[in-house]
C-alpha cells in the first residue's frame, strides 16, 4: 500500500462496517467498477432494512497492486480498450495517463488549439486530412524513434495527401514540434549525418541526415484506434500513395521492388 | 439508513452532483444549472501523490457520476500540490453546505496543524484533538479517519500494493 493512504486505511479497517476491496493486477478497471456497484447495490438493499452504516457514514478503500495501473491497460484486448472507454472515457484527468481514444483526442485537440490560438493559423478547413498524418506518425513514434519525415517530407514520406490539403506537410511537422513541447511526444537527436535506416512495417527506409526524430510512449492501439475513427479524422485508406521523386521511381523501377506500409494494429 | 443517504445510493439517473477539485486550494469543477438541491457533492484530491493513482481515481469516479448529470462536463485538474482534505471539508461546512460528501483521495493531508473536533466526551463537552503534522503518520490519518467520521464524510480511499522490497524501502 502507499506510503500516503497506508496509516488511514489501517485505522479505517478496524471500524465498524468499512467496506475494503482488493483490486488485481488484471482487468482492475473493471474490477474496480465492480467494487463500487458492488458496495451501491449492498447500500440499496439495505436501505429498506437496517442500515449497514457506521452512523450513516460509509467508506470505500480501492488498492491495486501495481504502482501505475496504466500498466494493466497494455494487456487488454482492442475490445477491452472499447470497454474502458465506454466506463470511464467520460472522466477527464489532466496530464492524466492515456488510457483510451478520448484521452489521445483531448491531448491532439489541445495541441491544435494552442497551434491556432498561438501560431495564429486556422487550419479547421484541413484538420481532419492533418490529424490523419499526425496519428499516422504517432502510431510509428509509438513502436520506436520515427522521423517526422515519414510524414511530413515531400521526399521522404510513406504516404501522400488529398491535394487540396494545403500546406500539409509544413502543418504535420509544426504540430509534430508542438506535440513534443506539451509532452505528447518525446523529441529525439536528430537523424545523424549518413542518414537513418529503419525498419518500417517490414520494409527497411531510409531518411536523410538532420531529419527530427520522435518517440511516443502512447499505446500505439489506441493511437490506431483513435486513426481509424472517421468522425475525429480521416481515415488512412482515403489518403493516396506517395509520389516518389523521379530518380527514386528509376531506381525503384530497376530494383522491382515495391514499398508497402502497413497501418494495421 | 436516513432519506438523504439513500438518494444517494440509488442509482445515479436522476442525480445531481457537483464537483470540487482540491488540493492546498479548492476549484469547483462542476456545479449544477439544474434546479433544486444538490444531492451529492464530490471532493476530488488532485494533490502531486495522486499521480500514482491517476486511473484508479478516474475509475472511481466514474463509477460514481455516470449517468448523473456531471457525466462528461468536467475535468480533474492536473496532479500537484500539497494535500488539504481538512481544510477543503471544513470550508463546505463554514459555507453552510448540508449536501452528502463523498472524499476521493489518498489520504495525504499535509496542510492542516491544529485541534480537530472529534465528537463528544463523557461530560459530553467537545472532544478535541491536537492534529500535528509532526506526529507520525499512524496518529494523525488514525485522526483524520475519525475526524472524516464524524463529519459525515464518504470518503474513497486509493491506493496501492508495493512489493516487499519497495514496502522495506518505504518503511
Amino acid at each position: 500500500m502507499g506510503p500516503d493512504a497506508k496509516p488511514m486505511v489501517d485505522h479505517m479497517v478496524g471500524m465498524k462496517k468499512v467496506f475494503a476491496a482488493y483490486i488485481g493486477h488484471s482487468l482492475c478497471i473493471k474490477k474496480i467498477i465492480g467494487v463500487v456497484s458492488t458496495l451501491r447495490k449492498i447500500s440499496i438493499e439495505n436501505s429498506s432494512g437496517i442500515s449497514s452504516t457506521r452512523r450513516g457514514v460509509q467508506h470505500v478503500l480501492l488498492m491495486s497492486d501495481n504502482a501505475d495501473v496504466t500498466d494493466t491497460i497494455k494487456s487488454l484486448s482492442p475490445t477491452e480498450i472499447d470497454k474502458v472507454e465506454t466506463a470511464i472515457g467520460h472522466v477527464k484527468i489532466a496530464d492524466g495517463p492515456v488510457v483510451c481514444a478520448s484521452d489521445v483526442k483531448m491531448k491532439i485537440d489541445y495541441v491544435l488549439a494552442q497551434y491556432n490560438r498561438e501560431d495564429k493559423i486556422d487550419i479547421r478547413s484541413i484538420e481532419h486530412d492533418t490529424k490523419c498524418g499526425i496519428l499516422f506518425g504517432m502510431k510509428l513514434m509509438c513502436g520506436q524513434i520515427t522521423p517526422a519525415a515519414s510524414v511530413a517530407s515531400k521526399h521522404s514520406m510513406l504516404f501522400g495527401y488529398p491535394s487540396e490539403c494545403i500546406g500539409y506537410i509544413g502543418h504535420c511537422n509544426t504540430l509534430f514540434s508542438c506535440m513534443a513541447k506539451y509532452g505528447i511526444l518525446t523529441k529525439e537527436a536528430s537523424t545523424p549525418k549518413n542518414g537513418l535506416l529503419l525498419e518500417i512495417d517490414g520494409v527497411m527506409r531510409k531518411f536523410p541526415k538532420d531529419c527530427a526524430l520522435y518517440s511516443c510512449a502512447f499505446d500505439a492501439r489506441i493511437v490506431f484506434i483513435v486513426a481509424n475513427d472517421a468522425t475525429y479524422c480521416t481515415p488512412f485508406g482515403n489518403f493516396p500513395p506517395a509520389k516518389m521523386p523521379a530518380n527514386k521511381k528509376q531506381k525503384t523501377a530497376a530494383a522491382k521492388t515495391s514499398i508497402y506500409v502497413h497501418l494495421d494494429s | 439508513m436516513n432519506a438523504q443517504l439513500r438518494n444517494v445510493l440509488h442509482p445515479w439517473h436522476s442525480q445531481t452532483l457537483s464537483a470540487t477539485a482540491f488540493n492546498r486550494t479548492q476549484t469547483n469543477i462542476f456545479t449544477t444549472t439544474a434546479h433544486g438541491k444538490v444531492a451529492l457533492h464530490l471532493f476530488i484530491d488532485h494533490s502531486g501523490s495522486i499521480s500514482f493513482n491517476a486511473t484508479l481515481l478516474r475509475t472511481a469516479v466514474a463509477a460514481l457520476t455516470k449517468g448523473s448529470n456531471a457525466e462528461g462536463k468536467f475535468e480533474i485538474p492536473s496532479q500537484s500540490g500539497s494535500t488539504a482534505i481538512i481544510q477543503t471539508v471544513m470550508n463546505a461546512k463554514t459555507q453552510g453546505d448540508q449536501n452528502t460528501y463523498v472524499l476521493f483521495t489518498d489520504g495525504g493531508e499535509n496542510v492542516f496543524n491544529d485541534f480537530l473536533e472529534i465528537g463528544l466526551n463523557e461530560d459530553k463537552t467537545p472532544r478535541l484533538v491536537q492534529w500535528n503534522q509532526d506526529d507520525s503518520d499512524t496518529i494523525k490519518f488514525g485522526i483524520l479517519a475519525d475526524w472524516l467520521q464524524t463529519q459525515g464524510v464518504k470518503i474513497c480511499l486509493l491506493g496501492w500494493v508495493l512489493t516487499p522490497s519497495q514496502w522495506w524501502t518505504t518503511w
